[in-house]
């Protein structure tokens, strides 16, 4: 199966393809590796020119894991409202794909572009450090969103508690990359429990492929 | 008159490729992708040993019994006097030295349009500005022209002023414009015989010696005396013009270098000058978002690179209504990123 995964670096690419392989339960060759300069505006236009070019590139499958920063984390009201929760970026990309993949044509010999959306909450940092650190879930970030606490400095702080430190090499950060994305796709129902929407989302879209 | 395309084959990483031309060409890809190979090239094919290309290695590889590398050219004129149309010249390498062994003559071009072809070659100039030699004296010489790295700019801009005032009036025009710290071009004589260029600070009349200007700023200056040449080369083969400059100056090097391309479009009366441009900037490639087709892709895989013009992509109107160029082509969308396949 080829598929394209959009990210910011090489480290957060493996870990995905690491939890999507473990996921489908069968290993995925990665056929085009995207990256995004910068913030959640570009992702948002760039995710529909990929999905447009690995349509055209024959293309079996498309992975969207973003992190939703400081802005609202998803929660299950948001599914209920037709057009998503005001400023949550899980309802947002969500649509953008389903409209995206609706506007491209069918593909001679070749079924649709299937498409899988995560939002890691605040970060990837998040989930790889889910297990190890009881405070590392959904709910407790949301509760932070609630009271305003969510900030950048959570991101930070994630990157330190997870790299050592905001300096670490590029190795240091792919070698604990590995070892973590590793050991929560070993156990993706521990994953999804502290991460329900995030990354249950994820997890739903890839067993419907 | 220009060069319509490059076809390579066994040159270095261009193993089996054909690089399109057009008066403006902007080539991205990722390091080692063939694009400084590209240039160089194009840029051997200069006198004075003209037709032989000069000064560039092709690199052997492979079964040297059996090797063989290839450039052909194919000019065209672009409707002047004299028409010479779909010339073509091959040059083929052979083991064990690489030299050039064979070379097609252009079939069917009478002595006047040969001579004419001779005269465009002449004039062909590739440029890598390096600051440090921007910023060096140099001594007067009557003759003397700006070498690849921007050395002897002072020199060609001291002439100017002499020769064509009214260009260097544009030159301080422009510069008060890019740089408006600045308000004019002044020169030292540092020692007899030699001239330095310098800049007058808008706020105090203060002269700042070339040792002492930024980086990007004698690069700016390099890129004026091409623009604005009474007597501009024929082709212009210029790596990363926008090297250290701030992503808002950006647009007027883009403009500086549809001034060669384009005379008529900003009033020059002269032949257009053909251009051929290196970037990694995604912030300049944005700024030809309405002209893909001077747009090539360099593509690098294994050990080998070929490339593609952008306009042939079948899907490309779709992705510039989603995305920046600058962007597409940074998430890998366009290709011509670093890639590991």
């Amino acid at each position: 199966m080829k598929i394209g995964i959009l990210s910011e670096w090489d480290t957060d690419e493996a870990a995905y393809k690491i939890l999507v392989e473990s996921i489908l339960g069968r290993p995925v060759e990665t056929m085009k590796s995207y990256r995004k300069r910068s913030g959640w505006a570009q992702a948002k236009a760039l995710v529909r020119a990929i999905i447009r070019d690995l349509h055209f590139a024959g293309a079996d499958g498309f992975v969207f894991v973003g992190d939703s920063d400081s802005t609202p984390p998803h929660a299950a009201s948001h599914d209920e409202l037709p057009n998503g929760f005001p400023g949550c970026r899980l309802c947002e990309i969500r649509q953008i794909v389903a409209t995206a993949t609706q506007g491209l044509r069918e593909r001679s010999g070749q079924p649709r572009l299937k498409t899988a959306v995560g939002m890691a909450t605040p970060a990837i940092e998040a989930w790889l450090l889910s297990g190890l650190e009881a405070n590392c879930t959904e709910a407790w970030f949301r509760e932070e969103h609630t009271r305003g606490r969510l900030s950048d400095q959570t991101r930070r702080n994630l990157k330190i508690r997870k790299y050592g430190s905001l300096e670490a090499s590029a190795d240091i950060k792919l070698q604990r990359t590995l070892e973590n994305a590793h050991r929560i796709a070993d156990d993706l129902d521990g994953l999804e429990l502290p991460f329900q929407f995030g990354f249950g989302h994820l997890r739903n879209d890839l067993e419907q492929w | 008159m220009f060069i319509k395309s490059i076809k390579f084959r066994n040159v270095r990483v261009l193993r089996e490729t054909e690089l399109p031309l057009g008066r403006f060409t902007l080539l991205i890809g990722p390091n080692g992708s063939g694009k400084t190979t590209a240039l160089h090239a194009l840029a051997s094919f200069a006198p004075p040993k003209w037709p032989w290309p000069e000064g560039f290695s092709v690199g052997l590889e492979g079964d040297r019994s059996t090797w063989e590398a290839r450039m052909e050219l194919q000019w065209i004129d672009d409707g002047s006097s004299e028409s010479i149309s779909d010339v073509t010249t091959i040059f083929r390498y052979r083991p064990p030295e690489g030299q050039t062994l064979e070379y097609q003559r252009p079939s069917g071009v009478d002595g006047g349009a040969k001579s004419k072809l001779r005269l465009w070659a002449k004039r062909i100039r590739l440029y890598s500005f390096n600051a440090s030699r921007i910023a060096e004296a140099v001594p007067l010489q009557p003759s003397a022209e700006m070498d690849p790295s921007g050395h002897f700019m002072s020199v060609v801009l001291d002439r100017l002023r002499d020769l064509y005032p009214e260009r260097f009036e544009r030159i301080n025009e422009a510069l008060t414009s890019w740089l408006p710290e600045f308000d004019r071009i002044l020169f030292d004589t540092p020692s007899e015989g030699q001239r330095c260029v310098a800049l007058r600070t808008r706020k105090g009349k203060h002269n700042i010696g070339a040792a002492d200007l930024s980086q990007g700023t004698l690069i700016v200056l390099a890129l004026f005396a091409l623009a604005y040449s009474a007597q501009p080369p024929s082709l212009v083969l210029v790596e990363e013009p926008d090297r250290g400059l701030h992503p808002r100056l950006l647009r007027g090097v883009k403009d500086a270098l549809y001034r060669l391309s384009f005379p008529e479009e900003s009033g020059e009366d002269r032949e257009p000058v053909q251009v051929v441009a290196t970037t990694h900037s995604p912030y300049f490639l944005d700024l030809f978002r309405d002209h893909p087709e001077q747009i090539v892709v360099a593509e690098k895989k294994g050990n080998e690179a070929m490339f593609s013009r952008l306009v042939d992509r079948d899907d490309l109107d779709g992705l510039l209504d989603e995305s920046p160029l600058g962007d597409l082509w940074y998430s890998g969308v366009l290709g011509g990123v670093p890639s590991d396949a």
